[in-house]
């Protein structure tokens, strides 16, 4: 458990560090790859700031519960709206069917 | 006896609030995150339909003062955390100044966000009015900016709450002779704080960074 000052400072060293390098990803062409590097980065970070800054480590069961739940909410509302957005053309145009 | 029951019972308390403050916290941000969620979703669904405008909207924003932006919020919820550490120790001055000093980190971000914005206005990058005749996505830019003026306004408008939450705790605690009674408060807010810094490190690739190439 990350508890002292030294070790809040390394982890926003990390953070700056990955700010720094999602931007500097972000100005090279690398075609397909740009986006799914980013949220990823983002992801990571976030994952940081839950685990270490909102303590979520330590919190007691409910607390954990409450967090995985605003996740598959989350999930859900994402999931849903886009299986909805992809496959919208694919009864009109049986080319793009799988 | 009495004494020591009474001791245990209040300890018991303090403990017992502690676990309430922080679970109405968490109640209260996971409903945020779908305040934020369909935010996010309108973006991603409308990214997906007009990709070119998107990509064309993002570029007009300033990736250099995004990431210090990015930078100096990671670096107010490190104070935050460090003010927070201190008034577990106690130590009332450490604690307050790591604390202003995030108020402080807080309205910097706010200035520059307000810089930004002005520059939005003068290029005429806003909803309504004379909208950028001379774009090649004019549709699909209105709803880029119409989204990034909704977006980062709800997210400066969090943080601006933030900050005025934040002054009125080191009001109270500069009155207070032990820090050490009122962690329970600046917990629950650090993780009002650090919310804040969430939201704002997926804002920052969706409004800044994805769409400069591919």
């Amino acid at each position: 458990m990350v508890s002292s000052p030294k070790n809040f400072l390394f982890l926003f060293l990390g953070l700056a560090g990955l700010t720094l390098a999602t931007s500097g990803i972000a100005l090279i062409n690398l075609g397909g790859m740009n986006f799914p590097i980013a949220i990823l980065i983002a992801c990571l970070q976030a994952s940081i700031i839950i685990y270490y800054y909102m303590h979520i480590q330590s919190a007691e069961i409910l607390v954990k519960i409450f967090a995985v739940g605003t996740l598959l909410w989350l999930s859900i509302l994402i999931l849903l709206t886009f299986n909805d957005y992809f496959s919208r053309y694919w009864t009109t145009n049986p080319s793009l069917w799988p | 006896m009495t004494s020591s029951a009474s001791l245990e019972d209040s300890a018991l308390m303090a403990e017992n609030r502690k676990r309430t403050a922080e679970l109405g916290m968490w109640i209260f941000l996971a409903s945020e995150a779908l305040l934020f969620g369909g935010l996010f979703l309108a973006y991603f669904v409308y990214r997906y339909s007009f990709p070119q405008a998107f990509a064309a909207g993002v570029r007009e924003n300033d990736l250099i003062l995004g990431t210090i932006n990015t930078i100096i919020l990671m670096l107010s919820a490190l104070f935050m955390t460090l003010g927070i550490l201190a008034a577990e120790n106690d130590n009332k001055k450490s604690s307050l100044s790591c604390l202003i000093m995030t108020a402080f980190l807080g309205l910097t971000f706010l200035g520059i966000k307000s810089l930004e914005y002005s520059h939005k206005f003068q290029h005429h990058l806003y909803p309504g009015g004379v909208f950028m005749p001379e774009k090649n996505w004019p549709v699909g830019e209105r709803i880029f900016f119409g989204l990034y003026f909704v977006m980062t306004g709800v997210h400066a408008l969090h943080l601006l709450v933030g900050i005025g939450i934040l002054a009125w705790l080191i009001f109270v605690l500069s009155h207070k002779p032990r820090v050490r009674d009122s962690t329970v408060w600046l917990y629950t807010f650090g993780l009002y704080w650090h919310y804040i810094d969430l939201i704002w490190i997926f804002l920052f690739p969706s409004l800044y960074l994805l769409g400069r190439f591919g």
